[in-house]
């Protein structure tokens, strides 16, 4: 387990620097995967830097399976290579003048009470034979292809069987579909060893496929977290609301309160919200809706459906993406009815799909206050 | 670009059949351009050396009647005397190159790793001392470590301490080692800066301790960067002639630059002999450069691995910031602020006296007013000016050519381009300096260039071709081939693209491979001393013949010149570049 208490890095003399973290707190139980999730310096790669102890926090506490590895009223920091820790790299930091074998067992070599070579060399195999590269023990590290040194750096990082995992971005430097493989790799590794791991990514759909847990981060703070599920369908966050695609904002005012939801007045007609939040009736408000929460049609659907024109169409592949004018706004619309060609000009009507659209809590703090 | 080639074809024979516009089919001007780079990259490297090989087989070098023979070799490797010269000469160098690449390297670590304070000081500490001509380091150690009189001395015999024997072998590997060490500083700020620091933080990651971290991480990583610099000061040291002489004669050290002038003083020159030392040098460089390679693994192949996406990461120094801190300044003091204290000191004496607050009274300008008023010494002046000047430019285009033809271009040449550039590194520069008098003694040329400023500027481009070259291919890789790519599509020919694309994006680089060559051929001493006449007399010349007359105050105020002369063109060259560069970062 991982309890990191109102941890803080300031670079330099500015405390809002690229990178630096103000006050992040949250757990990682035992045997979890924790994704830290966030656009570049939002100091996720600083908060795992400070798990690992290659950066030394200003202020906070950090405790590493019930031991105490950094506190500033302790006066504790523990450096890296004391803590039982496994890290992957973005770059993989493969050692380019050792072997897939040296480099494996590198940790094995430098950590005392050292293991007889016997063990050493089996410990080895055995994390080499875990991310399938057992054939591979002899080559030169730097003759391996990406997917390859990736994994020659997470059986590096297995090798002293370590109770923490560390993953920064491990994933970015490979191409997609290699991507996606070693993602379920990574998390059926880790399922299986049952590590505790910390996952750094600032990719939504990596983090949503492989995390128990997804914690925000943004400008140095914790905007939001749960599981991908929670995160995901009902974001609490503008940032993480961004972050996961809801990218239609929608005027609107609440005309009727219920238990967790609203009825919000767009337009003509009135569609229930979930909300986390208390909103008095009469509020002006902002509804949040991802482009597949809608529906769209030429013929009306209900008698909530909105009429509108399409402006232009965008072929996905698997699905279109029409730019609809409804009144002042332009909404997008995502639709897997690729028969059903709707041309620029074309009058038609959109609504959402049920439970699709919600209210984010600081657009509608955002909204009463301006 | 095939198909805009073809298109290029297409218009030329619209045109008039003309035989401009049958070469213009046949020949680019790419291809014209780099059979021109490969003739006279090879004619600067490889003539002069193939005629001192030449000397060392011939019985009369210079006559007509000589014939072929060992005999220059055999008399000179079985004297006892050469023997003794050979261990001097490794010994020195030996010494200066491993002084030289520690306090090179660990200044440079302090510089790129860690968070020392003080960083911008730390960098302009570093390389100030390059600006001062290395006659004028040994001229200003002289004076300050004087027997009986140098300040330094005094100080430590006050003190206490033994005073330092300067001319000894170790007085020579310290004013040397001072000399050369901004260099190897250089060569470690660029090893460490292109290593991905993840590779330290991912052993560290793994639980091994910082000393294990850089024992088996760290340095093999910078190994080859440390080889590399260490065969660069080897060279630079055997080749180097101002601590020998002005030093090294005294203390009765004789090393091969020393023999080798020696010998061409004399009367009649024993062309043979020197040319016998020559060719061994250049087999000791040879081999040297060939050890460094293998025991690095290749010097430049392994040397710069980077991860993707990799941020240089700071090592905490903790409390020892300061002791960085302080290491720096004492080297700063060391080697600038001492030698230029005691030069400006000694310029403003009517006459040669220790430092002595008593003498404030006496302080004059009259020896910079006899330097403004030797017509021989403003002429010196003006030749090294003239020479720094030309030889900067003239490397500079041929590097910018040649970068281009190595890096971007197919051309079935660069290869031997690239290594033709490259072979200057292994030849000490006495040796470069003493060749091409060979070769111009003898050469079959229309014009005779021995006695003009023009041999002069042919030896100190020759020797600056590899310096030139490792700002310049490097800053050429940095310019995407698609900017190329795209003038070429927008209908530009190459040479337009040349000029209009890589020049303004190469400023940079331009401007750092012009402002070494001018600073090392304006203090050039080692190879011009056996190419000036009385007429082509150079300023590093001046210095060491006011040396040798004793007229120490003269000298030292000429050294003060020199050295604001080199920063007044520094200052310009870079006000310039700013101007006219295009901002990279």
């Amino acid at each position: 387990m991982i309890r990191v208490e109102v941890l803080r890095k300031n670079f330099g003399k500015a405390s809002n620097a690229v990178g630096a973290v103000n006050g992040v707190s949250f757990e990682v139980p035992a045997g979890s995967l924790v994704s830290l999730l966030g656009p570049s310096g939002c100091g996720k790669t600083t908060t795992l830097r400070m798990i690992a102890g290659l950066e030394r926090p200003t202020a906070g506490r950090l405790v590493i399976d019930g031991e105490l590895a950094f506190g500033d009223a302790e006066n504790v920091f523990v450096p890296v290579n004391r803590r039982a820790i496994g890290m992957v790299f973005q770059s993989y930091a493969i050692w380019p003048h050792m072997t897939v074998e040296q480099n494996v067992g590198y940790p094995l070599r430098v950590v005392r009470p050292r293991l007889p070579k016997s063990e050493q060399k089996e410990r080895v195999a055995e994390a080499l034979d875990l991310v399938g590269l057992g054939a591979y023990a002899a080559r030169s590290a730097t003759a391996l292809s990406g997917g390859q040194q990736q994994r020659v750096a997470l059986a590096r990082a297995l090798v002293r069987r370590p109770k923490i995992l560390l993953l920064d971005e491990p994933l970015s430097n490979l191409d997609a579909e290699l991507r996606d493989r070693m993602r379920d790799e990574i998390r059926q590794l880790q399922q299986q060893l049952g590590i505790t791991t910390v996952f750094v990514t600032h990719d939504q759909a990596e983090a949503l496929a492989i995390s128990d847990q997804v914690i925000v981060m943004d400008q140095g703070r914790l905007v939001e977290s749960g599981t991908p599920e929670e995160v995901y369908r009902r974001p609490t966050s503008h940032v993480t609301a961004r972050f996961l695609g809801l990218s239609n904002r929608l005027r609107g005012e609440v005309v009727a309160v219920g238990e967790g939801t609203v009825r919000v007045r767009l337009g003509g007609s009135t569609l229930e919200v979930a909300t986390p939040v208390a909103v008095p009736t009469g509020s002006p408000t902002v509804v949040a809706i991802r482009p597949s929460g809608l529906r769209i049609d030429r013929r009306r659907i209900s008698a909530d459906s909105w009429p509108g024109t399409v402006e232009r169409g965008i072929f996905r592949g698997d699905a279109w993406d029409y730019a609809v004018k409804l009144g002042a706004a332009t909404v997008f619309v995502r639709s897997y009815d690729l028969d059903a060609r709707l041309q620029p000009g074309e009058a038609v009507f959109v609504e959402a799909r049920p439970g699709a659209a919600i209210l984010v809590e600081d657009l509608v703090a955002d909204e009463s206050r301006g | 670009m095939a198909t805009l080639q073809r298109a290029e074809a297409g218009t030329a024979s619209a045109g008039p059949r003309t035989l401009v516009t049958w070469l213009r089919r046949r020949v680019s001007t790419q291809s014209v351009v780099s059979i021109v780079a490969v003739l006279v990259v090879g004619y600067l490297t490889i003539v002069p050396l193939v005629t001192m090989l030449y000397s060392s087989l011939r019985s009369d070098f210079l006559g007509t009647t000589g014939t072929w023979t060992l005999e220059h070799y055999q008399r000179t490797l079985t004297d006892a005397a050469f023997r003794e010269t050979l261990v001097t000469s490794l010994t020195y160098a030996g010494g200066v190159a491993l002084a030289s690449v520690t306090v090179g390297f660990a200044l440079a670590w302090v510089y790129v790793r860690t968070n020392a304070p003080a960083k911008r000081f730390a960098l302009v500490a570093s390389l100030v001392p390059l600006i001062i001509p290395g006659i004028l380091n040994t001229v200003a150690w002289g004076l300050l470590l004087a027997p009986d009189t140098g300040p330094v001395n005094v100080l430590l015999r006050y003190l206490g301490l033994p005073a330092f024997d300067l001319y000894s072998m170790h007085g020579m590997i310290l004013v040397q080692s001072m000399h050369v060490a901004p260099i190897a500083f250089l060569m470690g700020v660029a090893s460490l800066s292109s290593m991905d620091s993840s590779l330290e933080e991912a052993a560290a990651a793994s639980g091994a301790r910082p000393a294990t971290v850089f024992r088996t991480i760290t340095f093999p990583l910078i190994r080859p960067a440390v080889l590399g610099a260490i065969f660069l000061m080897l060279v630079q040291t055997m080749s180097s002639f101002e601590v020998p002489q002005l030093i090294g004669s005294a203390a009765h050290k004789r090393v091969f630059s020393t023999e080798i002038f020696t010998s061409l003083r004399s009367f009649p020159p024993d062309y043979g002999s020197v040319s016998v030392i020559g060719v061994i040098v250049l087999v000791i460089a040879v081999l040297g450069l060939w050890a460094a390679r293998r025991l690095g693994g290749g010097v430049e192949g392994r040397g710069t691995i980077t991860g993707k996406g990799y941020r240089p990461t700071l090592t905490d120094l903790g409390r020892w910031r300061w002791v960085a801190v302080l290491a720096i300044m004492v080297f700063f003091v060391v080697t600038t602020v001492l030698p230029m204290l005691i030069l400006a000191w000694a310029s403003l004496l009517p006459s040669y006296r220790p430092l002595d607050p008593a003498e404030i009274k006496h302080l004059t300008w009259g020896n910079y007013s006899e330097l403004f008023n030797s017509s021989s010494i403003l002429g010196a002046m003006t030749h090294s000016l003239e020479i720094a000047l030309a030889a900067g430019v003239v490397v500079t285009a041929i590097c910018a050519v040649s970068a281009y033809v190595i890096v971007r271009t197919q051309l079935p040449g660069r290869a031997t381009l690239d290594a033709f550039a490259a072979v200057p590194i292994a030849v000490p520069n006495i040796i470069l300096g003493v060749s091409t008098l060979y070769w111009y003694l003898v050469a079959p040329l229309p014009v005779r260039l021995y006695g003009t400023l023009a041999i002069l500027v042919v030896a100190m481009v020759t020797h600056a071709l590899p310096y030139g070259m490792r700002y310049l291919v490097p800053g050429v890789s940095q310019i995407k081939a698609e900017l190329e790519e795209a003038s070429l599509a927008s209908g530009a020919g190459w040479a337009r693209t040349f000029r209009r694309i890589y020049l303004p994006l190469l400023v940079p680089a331009i401007t750092a491979s012009f402002l070494y060559t001018f600073i090392i051929s304006f203090r050039e001493l080692s190879s011009a001393i056996f190419l000036y006449t009385q007429k082509t007399e150079v300023v590093s010349i001046s210095v060491f013949e006011l040396w040798s007359d004793g007229q120490f105050t003269v000298v030292s105020a000429l050294g003060v010149v020199m050295t604001l002369m080199a920063c007044v063109v520094i200052g310009a060259v870079n006000l310039l570049s700013r101007r006219f560069g295009v901002r990279t970062s």
